[in-house]
């Protein structure tokens, strides 16, 4: 048992801890430490999680390197590469979102403590779940993010819709959590232990006559689980509540809820899928898994795509595009293979970055008194040329151009699918991209193709510049940095 | 299986001895109503207003804290159980579980949500 | 055999079947209920009735769990909600929007609403068809079933709550603290905004 390799968690779970406790003694105009400890937290949590993976990876020498068993308690937590590299993904997640909204939360007066060690919470929650391969574990790290969620979307005083966000996130979650719990009953009455790797015996989920215990019952949960995962990731038809979610939260809370969760929830299907879909060589994998997450990945991007063409305002038009997003990932998990898992690990780290690259614009606007309406970005060019160029970078990083990692993004994952034979997939995807131009293009026409009623500048907060600053150099280094990335998340995938 | 028989026991008598009560009652008692009888006792007030009264929402985090100690109660009494097989090793783990809770519990009390009234 | 000894063998399978009865009334008189606080109760119901089947299957910490939570907490938090809302107005709301009902503008409602009854029904039976022919096909590995048998599951469940499953039990008690945190920040917010 090595207590190493749990340190970010510790840390992230003792830094929500005091910021609880903390922000009962401190007095209302000092609310700013609470962030700020979170931040630290977060950062140390981060520089602890990056020397696991240094030390973990083949080169290195440390405790992690014993393989991609090294775990604590049987496989209850582990810190294999995949693991650590998606934690990393999250504790950036979390910086940037207590970075955008330290001004929010001010000027909306909400709990800051509160907020700050909910954020923090969910974030341990998001780790966990990506860390271990126990279903009891995963589901605890779920419920974690995910009540931490539900009130997050509810923090805003006075404000109806935040209250309708919260209750519509919290009916469907619960409603999600209960049809996940259900399908890990059923794996573990099919298999007798709450242990992923029991679903990789040999032939078990083969369907072939010979399976030596209740393969077809384990089948039933794991597609219950696709379903209860596909509400959580917003998949198409388990969309619904996603828009009116999005909309009426908090919009730090937004930016969170559509890269924070759902990028935790994809880890979960992949830690829980891909060995299941890659038994290929072993025995074949059940014929139905793949053609499942094909279906849903055109349905998600198609309808995602279609309705973001129609919305008027920018949360809910994000809301669609995240969708659509969830749709493309879910590609590389149709295609069954090795590429396809590591094209997934690299496009949630590419649309996190992004996406909330682009919130961090919405917000450094709505601070400024600037509503959500895509309208009101007219002229933006004029007003704040810095926020239009950033958020142009980012929008072309969603369309997918290069040098921008969206790009590569939808690169590796388009030929994923090419090699596996998926061709078809490939062109849906591609037409979708095309699609989604039309509703990006309009925010970026807005910004530089009209002409203003001439606003005043709007200048940005020293945390939101920070933070914006920060993604947006992300955005581009990290296409440059396509080469070594997308091999880490290889290197990442082959380890699940 | 046979423990279970004391406690269908137990469950029957309850229910037998409220009903056979509430029955004997009705065949002794006289039947006189008249309005004053019939009003609701309030302790000796003038009744007002009608039962169905909203209540303010703060009771409703009384119910709620509730939960999560009813919760950890549930945790507790198997811990008990096995208390001395576990021995130091089982003291700490169920005092870092009750040192979170007890987080929650000094959270509510400066939040003077445990305030009656 | 005398006939209270074959009585006492089947009396598990029958305790079984009133149980069932009792708990899918029960289900159906939650939601069909036309008082709020008797579909509560009804609830109550369902939960004694599942805390009995978790006895007849031998799990009696979970019954003794599931009184404690369910029968216990859950059902006093219910009726403190009942309490604290409105009740009054949800049956104003409600006696109107039958009144509405006999126009031929429900009549529609009503249809969509068979053809949900019926789609809802033919997804639950199609799903129990196929979770049942799994079992037929397959049967419950050995495991599954021999955790039934033996009196006094209590300390089992506890070695393995304290020992194996040392994770999972640490982070209960945070999801718990998160759970608490946020009924409180939300409730405590509706509280100041009725002082203001």
């Amino acid at each position: 048992m090595d207590w190493n390799l749990v340190t970010p968690e510790l840390i992230v779970a003792g830094t929500g801890l005091a910021v609880l406790v903390l922000d009962l003694f401190l007095s209302e105009e000092r609310r700013r430490s609470a962030a700020y400890l979170s931040l630290a937290g977060l950062l140390a949590a981060l520089v602890a999680s990056v020397r696991l993976l240094a030390a973990g990876l083949p080169d290195g020498s440390g405790a992690a390197a014993a393989g991609p068993g090294a775990g604590l308690w049987g496989g209850m937590l582990v810190a294999d590469p995949f693991a650590l590299l998606v934690k990393l993904l999250f504790l950036g997640i979390g910086l940037a979102v207590i970075m955008l909204s330290v001004d929010f939360v001010e000027s909306r007066r909400i709990a800051a403590g509160e907020y700050n060690a909910l954020v923090l919470f969910s974030v341990l929650g998001m780790m966990i779940m990506a860390g271990s391969r126990d279903l009891i574990v995963i589901y605890l790290g779920l419920e974690t993010t995910a009540i931490a969620s539900y009130v997050l979307a509810g923090l805003l005083r006075g404000d109806a819709r935040s209250g309708e966000a919260a209750l519509k996130y919290f009916l469907t979650g619960a409603l999600a959590s209960a049809v996940i719990l259900f399908g890990m009953s059923l794996v573990f009455g099919g298999t007798g232990s709450t242990s992923l790797t029991a679903l990789l015996a040999p032939g078990f989920l083969g369907l072939s006559g010979a399976a030596p215990v209740s393969g077809p019952l384990a089948l039933a949960g794991l597609v219950l689980l696709v379903a209860g995962f596909g509400f959580k990731i917003a998949a198409v038809p388990f969309h619904f509540w996603a828009p009116d979610a999005y909309e009426g939260a908090p919009t730090p809370v937004t930016a969170f809820f559509s890269v924070g969760p759902k990028a935790a929830a994809f880890a979960v299907v992949l830690r829980v899928f891909a060995p299941v879909l890659l038994l290929g060589q072993a025995g074949g994998p059940p014929a139905v898994l793949p053609v499942l997450f094909a279906g849903l990945a055109v349905v998600t991007m198609t309808v995602g795509n279609l309705v973001a063409l129609t919305q008027k305002n920018i949360k809910r038009m994000l809301a669609y595009s995240s969708i659509a997003h969830a749709g493309y990932m879910m590609v590389g998990l149709a295609v069954a293979t090795p590429q396809g898992t590591a094209a997934v690990i690299y496009y949630l780290l590419a649309y996190a970055v992004t996406n909330l690259g682009v919130f961090a614009v919405v917000i450094w606007l709505n601070n400024r008194g600037t509503g959500d309406e895509i309208s009101d970005y007219t002229g933006l060019a004029g007003r704040a040329p810095l926020a239009a160029a950033a958020m142009l970078v980012c929008l072309l990083s969603l369309i997918g151009i290069p040098p921008m990692v969206g790009f590569f993004g939808k690169f590796y994952l388009f030929m994923a699918a090419v090699e596996a034979g998926m061709a078809w997939l490939a062109v849906v995807m591609v037409v979708n991209s095309a699609v989604s131009v039309g509703y990006y293009y309009g925010i970026v026409r807005n910004m530089y193709l009209q002409d203003e009623p001439a606003g005043e500048a709007v200048r940005a907060t020293p945390m939101v510049g920070t933070a914006l600053g920060l993604t947006v150099a992300a955005v581009l280094a990290l296409g440059f940095l396509s080469e070594p990335l997308s091999h880490l998340a290889r290197l990442a995938g082959g380890g699940l | 299986m046979g423990s279970y028989l004391d406690v269908l026991v137990f469950l029957l008598t309850g229910v037998v001895f409220v009903f056979v009560g509430l029955w004997a009652a009705y065949l002794f008692r006289p039947h006189r109503p008249n309005p004053h009888k019939l009003s609701t006792y309030e302790c000796g007030e003038r009744p007002f207003g009608g039962s169905w009264v909203k209540f303010r929402v703060r009771y409703y985090i009384f119910a709620l804290v509730f939960v999560i100690f009813d919760v950890e109660a549930v945790f507790l009494y198997p811990w008990a159980v096995i208390y001395r097989e576990l021995g130091l090793f089982g003291l700490v783990e169920m005092f870092v579980f009750l040192g979170v809770l007890v987080i929650g519990l000094i959270y509510a009390w400066k939040k003077k949500v445990l305030q009656w009234v | 055999m005398s006939f209270l000894d074959g009585l006492a063998a089947l009396a598990p399978t029958i305790g079984f079947f009133v149980l069932a009865v009792i708990i899918l009334v029960s289900a159906w008189m939650v939601s069909h209920a036309r008082r709020i606080t008797h579909a509560a109760f009804f609830m109550v119901l369902v939960f004694t009735g599942v805390a009995g089947v978790f006895v007849l299957l031998g799990a009696d910490f979970l019954a003794g769990g599931q009184v404690l939570v369910y029968v216990g907490a859950i059902a006093v938090m219910f009726l403190f909600a009942i309490m604290v809302s409105d009740l009054k107005e949800i049956s104003d709301a409600e006696t109107r929007a039958r009144g509405a009902g006999t126009g031929s503008a429900a009549a529609g409602g009503t249809g969509t609403r068979k053809v949900w009854f019926v789609l809802a029904g033919l997804v639950t039976v199609g799903f129990a068809g196929l979770v049942l022919a799994a079992l037929a096909r397959s049967g419950l590995p050995a495991g599954a079933v021999g955790a039934a048998a033996g009196p006094g599951t209590t300390a089992p469940i506890a070695r393995e709550l304290f020992t194996t499953f040392l994770v999972p039990f640490e982070l209960a008690s945070v999801v718990l603290l998160v759970a608490m945190v946020g009924a409180i920040v939300l409730v405590a917010r509706e509280r100041e905004e009725e002082v203001e």
